[in-house]
Protein backbone atom coordinates (compact mmCIF):
# COMPACT_ATOMS: atom_id res chain seq x y z
CA UNK A 1 0.00 0.00 0.00
CA UNK A 2 1.15 3.10 -0.93
CA UNK A 3 2.15 6.35 1.48
CA UNK A 4 -0.78 8.45 0.25
CA UNK A 5 -3.07 5.66 0.24
CA UNK A 6 -2.32 5.42 4.11
CA UNK A 7 -2.58 8.83 5.14
CA UNK A 8 -5.68 9.03 2.72
CA UNK A 9 -7.53 7.19 5.67
CA UNK A 10 -5.75 9.07 8.52
CA UNK A 11 -6.64 12.48 6.70
CA UNK A 12 -10.60 12.93 7.80
CA UNK A 13 -9.08 12.02 11.35
CA UNK A 14 -7.02 14.78 11.00
CA UNK A 15 -8.62 17.17 9.70
CA UNK A 16 -11.02 16.83 12.28
CA UNK A 17 -8.80 16.89 15.05
CA UNK A 18 -8.59 13.28 16.28
CA UNK A 19 -5.19 12.58 15.54
CA UNK A 20 -2.20 13.06 18.75
CA UNK A 21 1.36 12.27 18.78
CA UNK A 22 3.01 10.16 16.15
CA UNK A 23 0.12 10.02 13.53
CA UNK A 24 -0.45 13.66 13.58
CA UNK A 25 3.23 14.09 12.97
CA UNK A 26 3.47 11.49 10.34
CA UNK A 27 0.38 13.22 8.77
CA UNK A 28 1.94 16.56 8.78
CA UNK A 29 5.20 15.51 7.54
CA UNK A 30 3.79 13.63 4.63
CA UNK A 31 1.59 16.50 3.69
CA UNK A 32 4.63 18.45 3.60
CA UNK A 33 6.09 17.04 0.89
CA UNK A 34 2.72 15.69 -0.90
CA UNK A 35 0.68 17.67 -3.11
CA UNK A 36 -1.94 15.16 -4.00
CA UNK A 37 -2.52 14.66 -0.35
CA UNK A 38 -2.58 18.49 0.64
CA UNK A 39 -5.50 18.59 -2.82
CA UNK A 40 -7.12 15.98 -1.19
CA UNK A 41 -7.34 17.78 2.62
CA UNK A 42 -8.87 20.96 1.05
CA UNK A 43 -11.22 19.17 -0.81
CA UNK A 44 -12.43 17.49 2.31
CA UNK A 45 -12.11 20.91 3.54
CA UNK A 46 -14.63 21.79 1.57
CA UNK A 47 -17.28 19.35 1.29
CA UNK A 48 -17.15 20.15 5.32
CA UNK A 49 -17.76 24.07 4.04
CA UNK A 50 -20.53 23.21 1.61
CA UNK A 51 -22.16 21.22 4.41
CA UNK A 52 -22.11 24.03 6.63
CA UNK A 53 -23.29 26.47 3.52
CA UNK A 54 -26.33 24.26 3.11
CA UNK A 55 -27.46 23.71 6.96
CA UNK A 56 -30.63 25.50 7.17
CA UNK A 57 -29.37 25.85 10.88
CA UNK A 58 -28.30 24.99 14.23
CA UNK A 59 -30.56 21.82 15.16
CA UNK A 60 -31.72 21.75 18.72
CA UNK A 61 -32.80 18.93 21.12
CA UNK A 62 -36.44 20.20 20.29
CA UNK A 63 -35.92 18.98 16.46
CA UNK A 64 -37.75 15.95 16.63
CA UNK A 65 -40.84 17.46 18.37
CA UNK A 66 -40.95 19.74 15.66
CA UNK A 67 -40.75 17.51 12.91
CA UNK A 68 -43.68 15.84 14.80
CA UNK A 69 -45.74 18.96 14.94
CA UNK A 70 -45.69 19.68 12.09
CA UNK A 71 -46.47 16.10 10.14
CA UNK A 72 -50.41 15.86 9.69
CA UNK A 73 -52.41 13.92 12.15
CA UNK A 74 -53.85 10.46 11.05
CA UNK A 75 -56.89 10.11 9.82
CA UNK A 76 -58.10 7.88 12.29
CA UNK A 77 -57.00 6.00 15.62
CA UNK A 78 -55.14 3.36 14.62
CA UNK A 79 -57.09 0.15 15.05
CA UNK A 80 -55.83 -2.32 17.89
CA UNK A 81 -53.66 -5.06 15.91
CA UNK A 82 -52.36 -8.02 16.38
CA UNK A 83 -48.55 -7.79 17.35
CA UNK A 84 -47.22 -10.34 14.72
CA UNK A 85 -48.60 -7.32 12.12
CA UNK A 86 -46.52 -4.61 13.97
CA UNK A 87 -42.87 -5.22 12.40
CA UNK A 88 -44.82 -4.98 9.14
CA UNK A 89 -46.74 -1.73 9.98
CA UNK A 90 -43.56 0.21 11.05
CA UNK A 91 -41.87 -0.70 7.92
CA UNK A 92 -44.47 0.29 6.20
CA UNK A 93 -42.89 3.08 3.35
CA UNK A 94 -45.93 5.33 3.11
CA UNK A 95 -46.88 5.51 6.57
CA UNK A 96 -43.05 6.52 7.67
CA UNK A 97 -41.76 8.54 4.39
CA UNK A 98 -42.19 12.13 5.64
CA UNK A 99 -40.57 10.87 8.90
CA UNK A 100 -37.96 9.19 7.24
CA UNK A 101 -37.16 11.58 5.27
CA UNK A 102 -36.53 14.22 7.58
CA UNK A 103 -34.79 11.82 9.89
CA UNK A 104 -32.56 10.44 7.31
CA UNK A 105 -31.91 14.57 6.48
CA UNK A 106 -31.35 14.98 10.47
CA UNK A 107 -28.99 12.51 10.43
CA UNK A 108 -27.00 13.14 7.70
CA UNK A 109 -26.84 16.79 9.35
CA UNK A 110 -25.54 15.73 12.52
CA UNK A 111 -23.13 13.18 11.20
CA UNK A 112 -20.95 15.97 8.77
CA UNK A 113 -21.68 18.80 10.45
CA UNK A 114 -18.48 19.36 12.70
CA UNK A 115 -20.18 21.39 15.38
CA UNK A 116 -22.88 19.65 15.76
CA UNK A 117 -23.32 18.41 19.84
CA UNK A 118 -22.11 15.25 20.03
CA UNK A 119 -24.20 11.89 20.14
CA UNK A 120 -23.32 8.50 19.99
CA UNK A 121 -24.45 7.67 16.43
CA UNK A 122 -22.65 10.38 14.56
CA UNK A 123 -19.61 9.04 16.01
CA UNK A 124 -20.24 5.61 14.55
CA UNK A 125 -21.69 6.22 11.31
CA UNK A 126 -18.60 7.83 9.28
CA UNK A 127 -20.99 7.85 6.00
CA UNK A 128 -23.18 5.41 4.04
CA UNK A 129 -23.91 4.34 0.21
CA UNK A 130 -27.14 3.07 -0.15
CA UNK A 131 -28.09 3.11 -3.62
CA UNK A 132 -30.71 5.95 -2.64
CA UNK A 133 -32.49 3.70 -0.32
CA UNK A 134 -33.52 5.94 2.72
CA UNK A 135 -31.49 5.27 6.22
CA UNK A 136 -32.41 5.72 8.98
CA UNK A 137 -29.64 5.71 11.97
CA UNK A 138 -31.27 4.92 15.92
CA UNK A 139 -30.10 5.06 19.12
CA UNK A 140 -31.02 1.90 20.52
CA UNK A 141 -31.32 0.15 24.00
CA UNK A 142 -27.80 0.31 25.48
CA UNK A 143 -24.53 0.68 23.80
CA UNK A 144 -26.23 0.23 20.15
CA UNK A 145 -26.58 2.00 17.25
CA UNK A 146 -29.35 0.96 14.60
CA UNK A 147 -28.62 1.44 11.22
CA UNK A 148 -31.87 0.32 8.75
CA UNK A 149 -32.34 0.50 5.17
CA UNK A 150 -36.04 1.50 4.08
CA UNK A 151 -38.16 -0.42 1.07
CA UNK A 152 -38.28 1.23 -2.01
CA UNK A 153 -39.70 4.86 -1.31
CA UNK A 154 -42.81 5.52 -2.46
CA UNK A 155 -44.40 8.14 -4.48
CA UNK A 156 -46.61 10.87 -3.27
CA UNK A 157 -49.88 9.80 -3.41
CA UNK A 158 -49.36 5.92 -3.55
CA UNK A 159 -50.59 5.09 -0.07
CA UNK A 160 -53.74 6.49 -0.49
CA UNK A 161 -54.15 5.48 -3.82
CA UNK A 162 -53.83 1.49 -2.75
CA UNK A 163 -55.89 2.04 0.23
CA UNK A 164 -53.48 2.77 2.50
CA UNK A 165 -52.33 -0.34 4.16
CA UNK A 166 -49.86 -3.23 4.88
CA UNK A 167 -49.83 -4.36 1.31
CA UNK A 168 -47.12 -2.37 0.61
CA UNK A 169 -45.04 -3.94 3.05
CA UNK A 170 -42.37 -6.34 1.76
CA UNK A 171 -41.46 -8.54 4.40
CA UNK B 1 32.95 -14.35 -9.24
CA UNK B 2 31.61 -11.59 -11.39
CA UNK B 3 31.12 -8.01 -10.63
CA UNK B 4 27.43 -7.87 -10.92
CA UNK B 5 26.71 -11.07 -8.45
CA UNK B 6 29.14 -9.63 -6.09
CA UNK B 7 26.21 -7.02 -6.04
CA UNK B 8 23.76 -9.35 -6.68
CA UNK B 9 24.08 -10.93 -3.39
CA UNK B 10 23.72 -8.15 -0.49
CA UNK B 11 20.72 -7.10 -3.12
CA UNK B 12 18.58 -10.24 -2.65
CA UNK B 13 19.88 -10.29 1.55
CA UNK B 14 17.87 -7.02 2.16
CA UNK B 15 14.82 -7.94 0.06
CA UNK B 16 14.65 -11.04 2.49
CA UNK B 17 15.52 -8.87 5.34
CA UNK B 18 12.52 -6.90 3.97
CA UNK B 19 9.90 -9.03 3.33
CA UNK B 20 10.69 -10.77 6.72
CA UNK B 21 9.91 -7.43 8.70
CA UNK B 22 7.22 -6.73 6.51
CA UNK B 23 5.53 -10.30 7.52
CA UNK B 24 6.69 -8.98 11.28
CA UNK B 25 5.59 -5.75 11.45
CA UNK B 26 2.30 -7.54 9.81
CA UNK B 27 2.19 -10.10 12.58
CA UNK B 28 2.43 -7.67 15.33
CA UNK B 29 -0.02 -5.72 14.34
CA UNK B 30 -3.30 -5.91 16.11
CA UNK B 31 -6.28 -7.74 15.50
CA UNK B 32 -9.60 -7.26 16.24
CA UNK B 33 -12.08 -9.81 16.99
CA UNK B 34 -15.54 -8.55 15.10
CA UNK B 35 -18.52 -10.71 17.06
CA UNK B 36 -21.19 -11.19 13.75
CA UNK B 37 -24.37 -12.71 14.18
CA UNK B 38 -27.30 -12.87 11.74
CA UNK B 39 -30.39 -12.99 13.20
CA UNK B 40 -33.91 -12.90 11.62
CA UNK B 41 -37.16 -10.88 12.72
CA UNK B 42 -40.02 -11.94 11.80
CA UNK B 43 -43.54 -11.04 11.78
CA UNK B 44 -45.05 -14.73 12.67
CA UNK B 45 -45.49 -15.30 16.12
CA UNK B 46 -42.39 -17.59 17.81
CA UNK B 47 -39.35 -18.03 20.13
CA UNK B 48 -36.85 -15.57 20.53
CA UNK B 49 -33.92 -17.23 20.18
CA UNK B 50 -32.15 -17.75 23.37
CA UNK B 51 -28.64 -16.61 21.48
CA UNK B 52 -30.31 -13.32 20.66
CA UNK B 53 -31.14 -12.29 23.66
CA UNK B 54 -28.86 -9.50 24.25
CA UNK B 55 -30.14 -8.49 20.80
CA UNK B 56 -33.63 -8.57 21.81
CA UNK B 57 -32.65 -6.70 24.71
CA UNK B 58 -31.65 -4.11 22.27
CA UNK B 59 -34.55 -4.05 19.60
CA UNK B 60 -37.50 -4.25 21.99
CA UNK B 61 -37.99 -0.97 22.70
CA UNK B 62 -37.71 0.19 19.07
CA UNK B 63 -39.03 -2.58 17.33
CA UNK B 64 -41.85 -5.31 17.49
CA UNK B 65 -41.50 -8.60 15.43
CA UNK B 66 -42.88 -12.15 16.40
CA UNK B 67 -40.16 -13.98 16.56
CA UNK B 68 -36.42 -13.83 16.84
CA UNK B 69 -33.87 -16.68 15.88
CA UNK B 70 -30.34 -16.45 14.98
CA UNK B 71 -28.95 -18.06 11.22
CA UNK B 72 -25.25 -17.33 11.40
CA UNK B 73 -22.86 -16.86 14.08
CA UNK B 74 -18.95 -16.24 13.23
CA UNK B 75 -16.31 -14.66 15.03
CA UNK B 76 -13.82 -12.89 12.33
CA UNK B 77 -10.64 -12.01 13.46
CA UNK B 78 -8.79 -9.05 11.57
CA UNK B 79 -5.91 -7.75 11.08
CA UNK B 80 -5.81 -3.65 9.66
CA UNK B 81 -6.42 -4.05 5.78
CA UNK B 82 -7.58 -7.06 6.24
CA UNK B 83 -11.02 -7.97 4.91
CA UNK B 84 -13.14 -10.47 5.96
CA UNK B 85 -16.26 -12.01 4.26
CA UNK B 86 -19.68 -13.97 5.06
CA UNK B 87 -21.79 -14.72 2.73
CA UNK B 88 -25.57 -14.07 4.17
CA UNK B 89 -28.60 -16.46 3.83
CA UNK B 90 -29.98 -14.44 1.04
CA UNK B 91 -26.70 -15.13 -0.88
CA UNK B 92 -25.88 -11.56 -0.93
CA UNK B 93 -21.64 -11.51 0.43
CA UNK B 94 -20.87 -9.61 3.64
CA UNK B 95 -17.21 -7.82 3.45
CA UNK B 96 -15.44 -5.91 6.11
CA UNK B 97 -12.26 -4.14 6.10
CA UNK B 98 -10.18 -2.87 9.21
CA UNK B 99 -9.19 0.63 8.20
CA UNK B 100 -7.97 2.09 11.35
CA UNK B 101 -7.29 1.21 15.18
CA UNK B 102 -7.21 3.82 17.93
CA UNK B 103 -7.51 3.48 21.19
CA UNK B 104 -11.36 4.69 21.57
CA UNK B 105 -12.78 2.90 18.64
CA UNK B 106 -12.04 0.63 15.74
CA UNK B 107 -12.49 2.20 11.74
CA UNK B 108 -14.17 -0.42 9.23
CA UNK B 109 -15.69 -0.38 6.12
CA UNK B 110 -18.88 -2.23 5.92
CA UNK B 111 -20.34 -3.60 2.64
CA UNK B 112 -23.21 -5.76 1.41
CA UNK B 113 -22.84 -6.55 -2.16
CA UNK B 114 -25.00 -4.48 -3.79
CA UNK B 115 -27.41 -3.29 -1.30
CA UNK B 116 -25.03 -0.64 0.67
CA UNK B 117 -21.82 0.28 2.02
CA UNK B 118 -20.66 2.18 5.23
CA UNK B 119 -17.84 3.19 6.92
CA UNK B 120 -18.32 2.95 10.91
CA UNK B 121 -16.11 3.67 13.61
CA UNK B 122 -17.02 1.74 16.43
CA UNK B 123 -16.29 1.83 19.83
CA UNK B 124 -15.52 -1.57 21.67
CA UNK B 125 -18.01 -3.29 22.37
CA UNK B 126 -20.46 -1.33 20.70
CA UNK B 127 -23.07 -3.09 18.80
CA UNK B 128 -24.20 -2.41 15.56
CA UNK B 129 -27.00 -3.43 13.85
CA UNK B 130 -28.19 -3.79 10.52
CA UNK B 131 -30.98 -4.23 9.32
CA UNK B 132 -34.31 -3.96 6.67
CA UNK B 133 -31.76 -4.24 4.01
CA UNK B 134 -32.28 -7.72 3.67
CA UNK B 135 -35.74 -9.32 3.17
CA UNK B 136 -35.52 -12.68 3.94
CA UNK B 137 -38.54 -15.24 3.75
CA UNK B 138 -41.40 -13.65 5.93
CA UNK B 139 -39.00 -11.17 7.97
CA UNK B 140 -35.83 -9.28 7.77
CA UNK B 141 -32.25 -9.90 8.56
CA UNK B 142 -30.51 -8.51 11.02
CA UNK B 143 -26.63 -8.32 11.38
CA UNK B 144 -25.01 -7.21 14.19
CA UNK B 145 -21.68 -6.81 14.83
CA UNK B 146 -19.19 -5.87 17.41
CA UNK B 147 -15.32 -5.46 17.85
CA UNK B 148 -13.99 -6.67 21.19
CA UNK B 149 -10.10 -5.95 20.91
Amino acid sequence: MSACHRMEMLLHGYRDEELRGWHRWRVERHLAGCPACVRELEQIDRIGGWIRETAPARMGPDLWQQIAARLPAPAAPIAAKPRSSWLGAWLAPARWAPVVAAGAMATFIWILWPGAAPIATAGVVRSIYSNDMPVVVLEGEGDTTIIWLMDDPVEPGEHHKKGGGDEHVRI
Amino acid sequence: MSGSSVLAWPVLLLGVVGLVASARAQESSPVVVLHLMVSHASNRPGPIDPRAAELHRRLKNDFRYGSLSVLQQQLMQLRLQEIGSMELPTGKRLEIRLLHLSEGAVLIAVQIEGVMSMDLRVPNHHMVLLGGAQSYQDGKLIVSLQPDY
